[in-house]
């Protein structure tokens, strides 16, 4: 302590002074005007006050630059969340409309078809033909309207499972031999094996998609080699294997093929939009499940669907 | 030429206002160049003048800039944030900043803390046009 | 005798359908595009054994052809099965059976033929 007490440095007060004009500027505030500048005592007096006043104004500006680039990415973000938004609704509204215009071409392709057998004539056969053309890709447009409603649902947090106690044994065997009815000569063959009394609570029609699903895929890709399709209980799991001898699938591959619109192979040999998988992924995950695929590129691939048997289940889908 | 007002000049500068501005940065003598800043600053008149200083410091391996700040009020948080980039670029090639101040005193004291605070060290303030050349052309060597 | 089958939908195209392949199969088929006359003339004396009926209407919705239905003696006796693109919907009072669109006609085909099988007691859901 210098002699005489505090009070007598003169460098006391102007250090106070800088104290309280830091405090001012923490608190985004400064009582510094051009004024003082001007009239400051001394030219260290001037400079600690230019410095102090710099400082202030620097720190308002670049505050104001980050309120506006905040701004700006809050606005970001919310323009994204309404394009999000908007384009779940346009996807939502889009395949509902769909829907009764396909409703009305099947009508008519079907009763077409039959009024052609009723009476043949000439050209029948070809437009038999012609009209089966008709109804088929109407059947693909229901297929891919009811895919990406499923997507607009799924992403927007709709997706709701309607569990029953469900034997995955006889609905995968209902859904093979759907295919196999279908089939036409040339297709390839579905080998089916199953435990016996694989039961849980699922929801059947959301099951039946995947499993429909991964077999489709077996047909289109399996390069019309016979596949394998097999149920099993696990414990207390159920496990759903679908293996092909196909064309398989890459390494790095593999995960990105869960993803929406992600699809392993060129559009320009193999149609489809590429929702399958993603859908199904959804649905196994909802049911608290996983859902797997092991492959090698021109080995095959075998897809693997655990379900849990019993119970315990998110209730958030 | 036409007159430079106490205001800032912005990117609607004419073409005469712009030619005028380069105007006041030009070579007094190989190895220095001097700048008369305009009264009010703005980040287009600074970018203007300074690229202009660069262009002309770049000359030589070094050069003395003689700085005439004796008219200028206090640059705003904008303009130092760009005179700070330009420094960047400039201070590699500048021997020694002459500023002239004459009773300036504030801008003495932003000139000085602007530049420490970009590490500008070499520095030097007078009050005449005369004793900040004679000055340059001792430092310049 | 031949099933009398009513469609009742503002959608021509959709409607026009539906005749189309009911004729087809052997049925009786007679067309509204609005619920109001439907009911005017099932009332008046139309014979009806089911009714084929489209939710989304403009002037009477299926919702309210439903209500109006359940104090009609006449239309409480004809059974109907409802026609919707709309999921989940909670049901009007008195449908047989929900067909949601796009549906395969085969799947059409037999609903009609089971409700018609169905005894029909006046009320009964």
């Amino acid at each position: 302590m210098p002699p005489g007490g505090y009070g007598a440095d003169p460098n006391i007060g102007v250090i106070g002074d800088v104290l309280r004009h830091l405090a001012e500027i923490g608190a985004g505030r400064t009582s510094i005007t051009d004024a003082d500048l001007a009239n400051a005592p001394s030219d260290l007096i001037r400079e600690l006050l230019v410095g102090l006043l710099t400082l202030h104004e620097d720190l308002h500006y670049e505050r104001g630059l980050r309120a506006g680039a905040e701004q700006q990415s809050d606005g970001l973000v919310a323009d994204l969340r309404a394009a999000v938004a908007a384009r779940d609704e346009f996807l939502s509204v889009a395949s509902h409309e769909l829907r009764t215009p396909l409703t009305t071409l099947r009508l008519v392709t079907t009763t077409l078809a039959r009024a052609l057998a009723h009476s043949p004539s000439e050209n029948g056969s070809d437009l038999a033909r012609q009209i089966a053309v008709i109804n088929r890709q109407v059947v693909r447009l229901e297929t891919l309207t009811a895919a990406l409603l499923d997507v607009s649902r799924i992403t927007s947090g709709r997706l709701a499972l309607h569990l029953e106690p469900v034997d995955l044994g006889v609905l995968v065997h209902e859904i093979v031999n759907r295919f196999r009815a279908d089939q036409t000569e040339g297709a390839p063959l579905i080998e089916f094996q199953s435990d016996s009394s694989v039961t849980g609570q699922w929801d059947p029609s959301r099951i039946d998609q995947v499993a429909s699903n991964l077999i489709a895929n077996a047909v289109s890709y399996g390069k019309g080699a016979p596949f394998q399709v097999s149920v099993h209980a696990v414990g207390d799991a159920a496990r759903l294997i679908v293996r092909d001898e196909g064309i398989g699938i890459a390494a790095d591959q593999r995960l990105r093929i869960f993803e929406r619109f992600e699809r392993a192979v060129s559009s320009s040999n193999y149609s489809g939009l590429g929702l399958g998988l993603w859908i199904a992924k959804q649905i196994v995950d909802a049911h608290g499940g996983q859902i797997e695929v092991d492959s090698e590129l021109g080995r095959g691939a075998t897809f693997t669907v655990t379900l849990p048997r019993s119970r315990a289940i998110d209730g958030s889908a | 030429m036409v007159t430079i007002e106490e205001r800032p000049y912005d990117a609607t500068m004419t073409p005469e206002e712009r030619s005028t501005m380069l105007s006041r940065v030009y070579v007094i003598e190989p190895g220095i160049v001097f700048y008369r800043e305009v009264p009010v600053q703005s980040v287009e008149s600074i970018d203007l003048m300074l690229g202009r200083l660069y262009e002309l410091g770049c000359q030589w391996p070094t050069f003395v800039e003689v700085l005439d700040l004796s008219k200028v009020e206090r640059p705003s948080p904008a303009v130092r944030a760009v005179i700070r980039n330009w420094m960047l670029r400039l201070a590699p090639h500048m021997a020694h900043l002459c500023i002239i101040v004459e009773t300036n005193f504030v801008m003495r004291a932003v000139a000085r803390f602007v530049a420490y605070s970009m590490n500008v060290t070499e520095l030097s303030f007078y009050e005449t046009e005369a004793e900040a050349i004679d000055a340059a052309r001792r430092l310049r060597g | 005798m031949d099933a009398r089958i009513v469609v009742i939908d503002d959608d021509a195209d959709l409607r026009k359908a539906l005749c189309w392949m009911l004729r087809l199969d052997g049925f009786e088929v007679s067309e509204f595009s609005d619920a109001t006359e439907a009911i005017s003339r099932i009332e008046g004396g139309l014979p009806a054994d089911l009714i084929l009926l489209d939710l989304m209407m403009p002037r009477m919705n299926g919702w309210e052809f439903c209500t109006y239905r359940a104090q009609s003696s006449v239309l409480t006796k004809v059974p109907v099965i409802m026609i919707t693109a709309r999921q989940s919907i909670v049901p009007p009072t008195g449908v047989s059976e929900i067909l949601l669109k796009p549906f395969d006609p085969q799947l059409l085909q037999a609903v009609i033929a089971r409700t018609l099988a169905r005894p029909s007691v006046s009320g009964q859901e």
